[in-house]
C-alpha cells in the first residue's frame, strides 16, 4: 500500500518552499532581474523620493509663511501621489541606491510604515484641497515621517 | 573700395554670429544645461505618473516622449569644452565628462537609443511595453548619473 504521507508532505512544503524562494510578499528575487531592470527600478524609487523631498521642502516653507500657499492643494496632492507610489516602488527586492538591505529584511515593518505614510499623506491632501493651511501645518510633522524611516532604512550618500 | 570694406564688415558680423555660442559664458552654458535637464526630468515624471494612473492618457504620454526625444538629440550640445566645474560655477557635471569623452558619448548614445525605444512603445499603445521602456530609459539616466554626475547637496 502506497503511503499518502509524501503527497501530504509535498502539499505542506510546497508553499513554504515557494515563499522562501520568492522572499517577502510580492518581492522579486534580484538575481532574476538584469542590471538594466534593477537600475530602472532604483532610478524610479530615487525620483519618487526626490519629488517628495522637493514637495516637503516647499510645503514646509508655505507652513512657515516663507512662501505663498497658492499651490497648497497641488503640493499636498503631489505628496499623496508619491506616498502612494512609494510602496509599489519598493516591492521589487532590488537593493541599491541608498536603500539598506534592511528594507526587505524587515519588510513587515517597512511596508507598514509606507502604508501609514500613504494614509497620512491622503489626509494631508484632503486638507490641502480645502485650502486649510493651518490644518496642514498642524499635521505636517506626523504626516511626513521621513526622518524616522530614513534613520533606519536609508544609507549615507556615496562620495562623489 | 567701399564695397570691399562693406563686404568684409558683413562677413565679420556673420562669422561673429555663428561663433557666438562658442563664446557664451560658461555660467550661461551651465544654466542652459541645468534648465534642459530639469525639463527632461519633468517630462520623464509625466511619463511615469501617467503610466501609474489607472487611465494613462495617450496624448499626454506622446507629448512628453516627444520632448524627451528632442532632449536626446540636443544633449550632445550641452557639454561644450569649458563648461565643467570651475570656481564660481555650480554644476553637478563631473570632470570625467571631458576626461572620458568616449565613455560619456556612450552613455549619451544609450539614453538616445532608449528614448527612441520609449517613443516607439508609446506610439504602439501597449502599456506594459511603455512601462518596460520607461524603466529602461531610467536605467540609462542612472547609469550616466552614477558615473558622470555628483550629488548636488
Amino acid at each position: 500500500m502506497k503511503s499518502r504521507y509524501p503527497l501530504a508532505l509535498c502539499a505542506i512544503l510546497a508553499p513554504v518552499i515557494a515563499v522562501l524562494a520568492i522572499g517577502p510578499a510580492g518581492a522579486t528575487p534580484e538575481d532574476i532581474l538584469s542590471k538594466q531592470e534593477a537600475d530602472g527600478i532604483i532610478f524610479e524609487r530615487q525620483n519618487i523620493m526626490l519629488q517628495l523631498e522637493k514637495d516637503a521642502e516647499l510645503l514646509g516653507e508655505m507652513a512657515a509663511g516663507l512662501k505663498p500657499a497658492e499651490k497648497l492643494a497641488e503640493v499636498t496632492q503631489s505628496i499623496a501621489d508619491s506616498a502612494s507610489a512609494s510602496k509599489a516602488a519598493f516591492v521589487p527586492h532590488v537593493p541599491g541606491g541608498r536603500s539598506k538591505p534592511d528594507v526587505w529584511a524587515n519588510w513587515a515593518d517597512y511596508s507598514t510604515r509606507l502604508d501609514e505614510f500613504d494614509l497620512s499623506a491622503k489626509k494631508l491632501a484632503e486638507l490641502g484641497a480645502k485650502g486649510d493651511l493651518i490644518g496642514v501645518t498642524n499635521v505636517l510633522g506626523s504626516a511626513l515621517p521621513c526622518k524616522e524611516c530614513h534613520d533606519v532604512y536609508r544609507g549615507p550618500k556615496k562620495a562623489s | 573700395m567701399f564695397t570691399i570694406i562693406r563686404n568684409v564688415a558683413f562677413a565679420s558680423l556673420a562669422l561673429a554670429g555663428l561663433a557666438a555660442p562658442l563664446f557664451a559664458a560658461p555660467a550661461d552654458q551651465v544654466r542652459t544645461r541645468i534648465g534642459a535637464y530639469q525639463d527632461l526630468g519633468t517630462q520623464f515624471k509625466s511619463i511615469n505618473d501617467g503610466l501609474r494612473s489607472p487611465t494613462p492618457q495617450p496624448a499626454v504620454l506622446r507629448a512628453a516622449v516627444q520632448k524627451i526625444r528632442s532632449a536626446a538629440t540636443q544633449q550632445y550640445n550641452w557639454f561644450p569644452a569649458g563648461s565643467g566645474p570651475q570656481p564660481g560655477i555650480k554644476t553637478a557635471a563631473k570632470p570625467a565628462i571631458w576626461a572620458q569623452t568616449a565613455q560619456f558619448r556612450q552613455a549619451q548614445n544609450a539614453f538616445a537609443a532608449q528614448a527612441t525605444a520609449l517613443e516607439r512603445a508609446v506610439n504602439g499603445g501597449n502599456i506594459a511595453a511603455m512601462r518596460s521602456a520607461a524603466r529602461s530609459l531610467g536605467a540609462t539616466c542612472k547609469g550616466c548619473h552614477d558615473q558622470f554626475r555628483s550629488d548636488e547637496k
